[in-house]
């Protein structure tokens, strides 16, 4: 067995911790708790974590607020975990640095999905693949091209940046405020109707069916997530 | 004996006598002497002016306070000090204010309301009483008096003005006021040259009715003074031309004494009468009016039964009898609503904000012709003591007029009243219909409670029981306790459902839900509700139907995903598998469709509305796992963005869900534009 990949599950609830590690027990993955915000960022500090479960709902300060002072040292995943009907919540994880979400109640193999697309892009994102390939598509992020079935597709240069952006983030969800401001800078954070006109197109150039998609799924009041990998 | 500085006057000499022990205050206001000012009574009546006695007198009466009040006498001094008798004044003015246990503060007239206002917020002072000046003959139109400047203070507290003669009427024209006079004049100069004229050519009996004639037009139309006068001075007219010596008053003949008497009492006569003809008939005709106007509007106001109703009766009457707008004001606890504003806005006229405040707390008359706060532009009544709340109605006279002749005060009263006896009405129907949602609301919640309890405590018993049943018997066989740990997975995760469900429901239906509305693609709530289902559909399929223009939606994206979502999961249980789940989208003429539609059995007869209530199953459905919420949900979010959810039987095998919703009015960015965007 290769070396344990380290978790880092930050809940104020002890049974969703000892439900979770008792799911990783006998993995691959070796689970370390922390209760509140203060200890979670000690142990991110110390233990060097491949990944982190962090809980919203904390007792002593603001999952946002953890996530965000983690991401000022650390590049390590972090999914966040929320009570459902607290979407905004959600968003706001994201934009502040955390890289997924999952709304609780969630099953042990929905998580691990999640862990193994982390894990996986944060791999590869070292290597800086330049071909992604999703389906019967293929990005050359190398030649900026695209290709559908073989053949070429032709990409306004906005919808090229979109789908580069989300192949970046393969698989991961990514915020409407994220790929606005990639795409058209600091001052579009709130045209969101821009976003659904390229989308549309960009579906309609790539899907089979653009009304019931494969590649590129809309996040309802989240954002977008473009899937590489079919489950 | 240090009292002199103590109050801050100059000169000792003009203290009354040394048995005064109420605090004189100067400022700078010390916080010692602030305290014993306040201490004896809440209420505090300030008063600014000559005499204290009348002035508490009136202030007592008019403002109808009954709480004890403390008396706070301010001499403005600056300009008084100069008059060759200040000192005498000043003494006099002082015992008097002791003698009615009034404390003294004597601020300078520089900045005197700004004093006055630092006085009134830490003596907590709610009225000012003020007397009034005599106006000079000549001012500039800029400069303001005492009076004005207190009454259009913003810090200041509502104004009484005392012994108020003064008002803002224009004088009356010439005519006006002497118009009798003319007519009077005009006949008697008409007589007296038609008289010369014609003299000698008519006979004397004709001439004699002449004059009667023209004293009984006369008298007709001028008062009564005027036609008594009217009739002396015709009969001396009548001597003066017709009676020979012409040109004197010198009676030669006997007989023509007789003449002029019969003339005089023959005038008068017919004066009196038509006097009394015509007083009762003006009163008769007010009275008919008075009468007519209140049988009017009371006929209305009972068949009016809502509020809008009754201010728009109340507004078109006073129009009709009274010729001036209203403003009706209603306070509720601290709360002033305005109900009608009229001319004038009181948050910007300060003057008629105070008068509001008057009528509305003190149930005082107030503004203009009253003591009241008479620099306002209205006249401020207050509508009766009403419970729950209090009432203010504010009618505004030409700017002409001035203020209200006392018939249309009358009238007004009378309005104020009928309009205080329906707001009152409203009022009670207003809380008996709350108590009766109340009550209906109670009854609603026992009823979901039943099921909520009813459907919490199923699964959890089972939960408990097989949990129970594994702990103790570690003997169980394997086939066996695989499926008791599938049961209770699959009841938490039913549970799990419900309370969702419930939340969301709650959350909709509190009506605290802020919808974030957004213009969306219909194509992309269809994919969106698809991709997220996908891995639920156990093979059944799904088609979809969009025509090229479909409209696009404004919705708050998640909340319609969730109901799309709702629908196809709703279809997946009610379905075999193998079958197709069909989504469509259509364009109907009250905006946009979206529907469900399924080959399943489809719905039972009659129960096409009922399975959108809460907690209802079909029949059929009752071994089909479910938390009997998720089409109330559907039918709520639909209605929150103004639409519907209805259910029907397809003409073919199947039942079909439609989401109507309404048009958008703005299209998303169009192809044009977008092309702009994207090079």
């Amino acid at each position: 067995m290769s070396i344990a990949i380290k978790v880092l599950v930050v809940d104020d609830e002890a049974q969703i911790r000892k439900f979770l590690r008792s799911s990783f027990a006998g993995t691959e993955y070796k689970v370390i708790e922390a209760e509140d915000g203060a200890s979670a960022l000690r142990a991110a500090g110390t233990e060097m974590p491949d990944l982190v479960l962090l809980d919203l709902g904390l007792p002593d300060m603001d999952g946002i607020d953890v996530a965000k002072q983690i991401r000022e040292w650390s590049q390590v995943p972090i999914i966040v975990l929320t009570a459902r009907g607290h979407e905004d919540d959600k968003v706001e994880a994201l934009d502040a640095g955390a890289d997924d979400y999952l709304t609780k109640p969630f099953s042990v193999k929905e998580l691990e999905a999640r862990i193994r697309v982390m894990l996986r892009r944060n791999i590869a994102s070292s290597t800086a693949d330049p071909v992604i390939e999703f389906g019967d598509c293929k990005l050359d992020m190398g030649a900026r091209l695209v290709y559908k079935k073989e053949e070429e597709v032709r990409l306004t240069p906005i919808e090229y940046k979109l789908l580069a952006f989300m192949a970046k983030y393969a698989d991961k969800v990514v915020t409407h405020k994220m790929l606005l401001s990639d795409v058209w800078g600091p001052g579009y954070d709130y045209e969101v109707q821009y976003l659904r006109v390229h989308m549309k197109n960009l579906r309609h150039k790539l899907e089979d069916e653009p009304a019931d998609p494969q590649y590129i799924l809309t996040e309802a009041g989240v954002g977008y997530r473009l899937v590489t990998t079919q489950n | 004996m240090s009292t002199a500085s103590d109050i801050g006057v100059p000169n000792s000499s003009i203290m009354p006598n040394e048995e005064i022990k109420a605090p004189l205050i100067d400022r700078p206001l010390d916080p010692e002497a602030a305290e014993r000012v306040q201490a004896p009574g809440i209420g505090v009546i300030l008063t600014i002016g000559s005499d204290p006695e009348i002035l508490l007198r009136e202030a007592a009466d008019a403002a109808r306070v009954r709480e004890r009040l403390v008396y706070v006498f301010i001499v403005a001094s600056e300009f008084d000090e100069k008059h060759p008798h200040y000192e005498e004044w000043e003494k006099q003015v002082f015992r008097k204010s002791h003698a009615i246990k009034s404390d003294r503060f004597k601020i300078p007239l520089v900045n005197v309301t700004k004093s006055l206002e630092d006085y009134c917020r830490a003596f907590d002072i709610r009225l000012l009483m003020l007397e009034e000046r005599h106006r000079p003959a000549f001012r500039f139109p800029w400069s303001k008096d005492l009076v004005e400047m207190i009454s259009y203070a913003p810090g200041l507290p509502p104004t009484f003005i005392v012994r108020s003669s003064l008002r803002l009427r224009k004088k009356k024209g010439f005519f006006a006021q002497h118009g009798d006079w003319v007519i009077l004049g005009v006949a008697l100069v008409c007589l007296g040259v038609g008289g010369i004229l014609t003299r000698g050519i008519l006979p004397e009996a004709f001439e004699l009715m002449i004059y009667i004639l023209a004293l009984a037009i006369v008298s007709s139309r001028v008062s009564r003074v005027v036609s008594v006068v009217g009739s002396f001075l015709a009969a001396c007219t009548y001597n003066l031309i017709h009676i020979p010596p012409y040109g004197s008053l010198k009676i030669v003949e006997p007989g023509i004494w007789l003449n002029l008497i019969g003339l005089m009492i023959v005038s008068l006569i017919i004066s009196t009468l038509s006097w009394q003809v015509r007083t009762t008939l003006t009163e008769a005709q007010v009275q008919e009016r008075r009468k007519s106007a209140f049988f009017n509007l009371t006929r209305d106001l009972l068949k009016s039964t809502d509020m809008e109703s009754v201010l728009k009766l109340v507004e078109r009457h006073i129009r009709d009898v009274v010729g001036s707008e209203i403003a009706v004001y209603v306070k509720k606890g601290d709360k002033v609503e305005v109900l009608r504003t009229g001319r004038v806005d009181i948050t910007r006229s300060e003057s008629d904000r105070k008068a509001c405040e008057l009528a509305l707390d003190h149930g005082v008359e107030a503004g203009i012709g009253t003591q009241a706060q008479p620099l306002a532009h209205g006249l401020y009544l207050p509508i009766g003591q009403l419970e729950g709340f209090s009432g203010c109605l504010g009618v505004y006279p030409d700017s002409q007029a001035g203020e209200f002749p006392a018939e249309q005060l009358r009238m007004l009263d009378t309005f104020t009243g009928l309009l205080g006896i329906s707001l009152q009405r409203i009022w009670f129907e207003e809380v008996r219909m709350e108590s009766e949602r109340k009550i209906r609301d109670a009854r609603l919640q026992n009823t979901l409670l039943r099921s909520v309890s009813h459907d919490l405590k199923t699964p959890l018993t089972s939960i408990t029981g097989f949990a129970n049943q594994l702990y103790e018997d570690p003997n169980m066989p394997a086939d066996m306790r695989k499926s008791t740990y599938q049961t209770i997975r699959d009841e938490a995760w039913r549970l799990t459902n419900l309370i969702n469900n419930l939340l969301s429901l709650t959350k909709l239906e509190s009506g605290a839900l802020q919808l974030n509305k957004e213009v969306m693609f219909v194509e992309e709530l269809f994919g969106t509700a698809v991709s997220q289902v996908r891995p639920r559909l156990h093979g059944r399929k799904i088609k979809i139907n969009l025509p090229e223009d479909i409209p696009d939606v404004s919705v708050d994206s998640m909340l319609m995903n969730q109901a799309l979502i709702n629908l196809i999961e709703n279809a997946i249980k009610y379905t075999p598998e193998g079958t197709t789940i069909e989504l469509r989208g259509s364009r109907v003429s009250v905006g946009v469709q979206l529907s469900v539609l399924d080959n399943g059995p489809g719905l039972p007869k009659g129960s096409m509305d009922k399975i959108f209530e809460k907690f209802v199953r079909s029949v059929e459905g009752r071994q089909v796992e479910g938390t009997g919420l998720g089409l109330a949900i559907v039918r709520a979010i639909a209605e929150l963005h103004g639409g519907t959810a209805t259910a029907r039987n397809r003409t073919t095998k199947g039942a079909r869900f439609d989401i109507r919703l309404p048009a958008v009015q703005r299209e998303l960015i169009n192809q044009e534009e977008q092309n702009e965007h994207s090079d």
